[in-house]
């Protein structure tokens, strides 16, 4: 039975664990980009300057912390090839905040233009009718974008009236189940290359819409989001928050060996006493 | 000024929240439901303003933008008044209504999804789960490249067909059966440790994001100050939680020894 003081003990270990690296941040991992991770960044660097890309912003603020630094990288990196960038979210409501921010954030650093670089479209509800008619007309779904702005005569979306056949690559920043969707009713019949980032707990789900090559990259949690920092050449909050994480994960496999020589040496001696009594 | 009352706001409410590590508290339910409450207005402010105005007033009833010719396009009272019945379910005497909207919905999913469905998720995944599909890029690759790649497709086939077979409850699960079952339930178990792992780095992650909040955002020209504050007003917050619950009840005598 766990007593109460080792909970708080546990607790406040992490919160040190958690706490120190960012008060006190160093620099001592690399954050290797992986294979899937490369997949989504050469794609996106091998993209000619006036190429159009759709970002989905599919989360919301409950999975900012490892999806939004994920967003201001691909953004990053899309601007800075001079890349157009189309932003949707089919998510929830709630994410469309996020996706405002981030454009207007990274747009504005780049010397980009609302309505003529970037749109965020915003949010509908029913994923798959959405999807499928945006693919083959935007302005019909979407009249105005998330600022209330009309789409008639934005010039983003005159160059761009439709995904299939205009856009060059869409990825999918999801916290839930948008990405499978986007690959049934958007990918595959629209004819365009599709990649993803998602939240650690999704990664192993998602794992095999990369191995079939119905994806052609994949970034998962807050670790390929460093990655992608790391890659774009700015580092920002994924890259600092992987101190944490790298200490949280060490100090949780000494709990797991702790809790073992415990629970193994409570039953050896629980058999001791057994043997002796008999 | 308003961001940085703004800011020291959230920074509290995310103490309030992170005072349930404790246990259950005033200060834990009160946070709890103003994020409910906002959370909720936001949403249905968001709803309103983006889709029911938009999407089926303005093409309807009014016109949003005057500078525009506008005419109705009166198709869109279709899936309105489909819209609206739905909320019949509230009312019991015609609750029976809401069932043409349900009806509707559940037919034209069922139409829409399956053709796409099949294709992507079974079709292309059972494709992918083929050896001599996996191995087809690897064809004249050397040694090197060619062995782990065909190891890595063997090991892909065998726990398909193993976890399929752990699922197939036709036969006993006895014999040649019984041990591919067995095969299945450890693939299983390690696909489980994997999401495991990653739901904790995942649940990490989001506490780094508070913790990055409290310590940087929340003071943007040092990391002391802080610190220090949200050190102490979490402290203070459980100190005033352990004075009130060891006090006793007004009325009330302390225990006999």
């Amino acid at each position: 039975m766990v007593r109460s003081w080792e909970r708080y003990l546990l607790y406040t270990l992490i919160a040190f664990a958690v706490f120190l690296p960012l008060i006190f941040p160093f620099d001592v991992w690399p954050n290797l980009p992986t294979r899937e991770v490369l997949g989504v960044f050469n794609t996106i660097d091998g993209l000619q300057p006036g190429d159009t890309i759709v970002v989905a912003v599919d989360f919301d603020p409950s999975s900012e912390p490892e999806l939004y630094p994920m967003l201001l990288a691909v953004l990053r990196h899309a601007f800075n090839k001079n890349l157009y960038v189309i932003g949707i979210n089919l998510f929830g409501p709630a994410g469309t905040g996020l996706g405002v921010k981030a454009l207007t954030d990274i747009g504005g650093e780049m010397g980009k233009v609302d309505g003529e670089d970037y749109v965020m479209l915003g949010f509908k509800p029913n994923l798959p009718a959405v999807i499928s008619q945006i693919n083959s007309d935007i302005k019909e779904m979407y009249r105005s974008d998330a600022n209330g702005r009309p789409t008639a005569d934005m010039p983003i979306l005159q160059r761009t009236p439709k995904l299939q056949g205009n856009i060059k690559y869409m990825v999918d920043l999801a916290a839930g189940e948008t990405v499978r969707p986007w690959v049934a009713y958007g990918s595959a019949p629209g004819g365009y290359p599709m990649g993803a980032g998602c939240t650690a707990v999704s990664f192993a789900d998602y794992f095999s819409f990369y191995q079939s090559g119905q994806i052609n990259g994949l970034m998962g949690g807050l670790k390929a989001a460093a990655e992608y920092e790391e890659l774009v050449g700015k580092k920002g909050a994924a890259s600092a928050g992987m101190n944490s994480q790298s200490i949280v994960h060490a100090l949780l496999v000494l709990f797991i060996i702790i809790g073992n020589i415990i629970f193994f040496r409570a039953l050896s001696l629980k058999r001791a006493e057994e043997g002796g009594r008999a | 000024m308003a961001t940085f009352i703004g800011t020291w706001i959230a920074a509290g409410l995310t103490l309030m929240i992170l005072s349930f590590l404790y246990r259950d508290n005033p200060f834990f339910r009160f946070a709890e439901h103003l994020y409910v409450g906002v959370s909720n207005a936001y949403i249905v402010w968001l709803v309103w303003a983006t889709i029911v105005l938009p999407d089926f007033i303005g093409r309807v009833f009014i016109n949003l933008d005057p500078a525009k010719p506008w005419s109705p396009d009166y198709w869109f009272l279709v899936p309105g008044v489909l819209g609206l019945i739905m909320l019949t379910r509230m009312v019991p005497a015609i609750e029976w209504m809401s069932r043409w909207a349900l009806a509707f919905v559940v037919g034209w999913g069922a139409g829409f999804v399956i053709g796409p469905v099949l294709n992507s998720y079974l079709l292309a995944q059972l494709y992918a789960s083929f050896p001599w599909v996996n191995m087809q890029p690897y064809l004249g690759a050397p040694a090197s490249e060619y062995i782990p790649a065909l190891i890595n497709a063997v090991i892909l086939f065998v726990c398909v067909v193993t976890v399929l077979v752990y699922f197939f409850f036709s036969y006993e699960h006895k014999g040649v059966i019984g041990g591919a079952a067995k095969i299945g339930i450890w693939v299983l178990m390690v696909a489980f440790g994997a999401s495991f792992g990653s739901t904790v780095m995942a649940r990490v992650s989001l506490f780094i994001g508070r913790a990055r909040f409290l310590v940087q955002d929340a003071e943007p020209t040092g990391h002391a100050f802080s610190a220090l504050l949200t050190l102490g007003l979490l402290i203070a917050i459980i100190t005033a939680i352990i004075a009130r619950r060891r006090q006793p009840p007004a009325g009330e005598s302390e225990p006999a020894e």
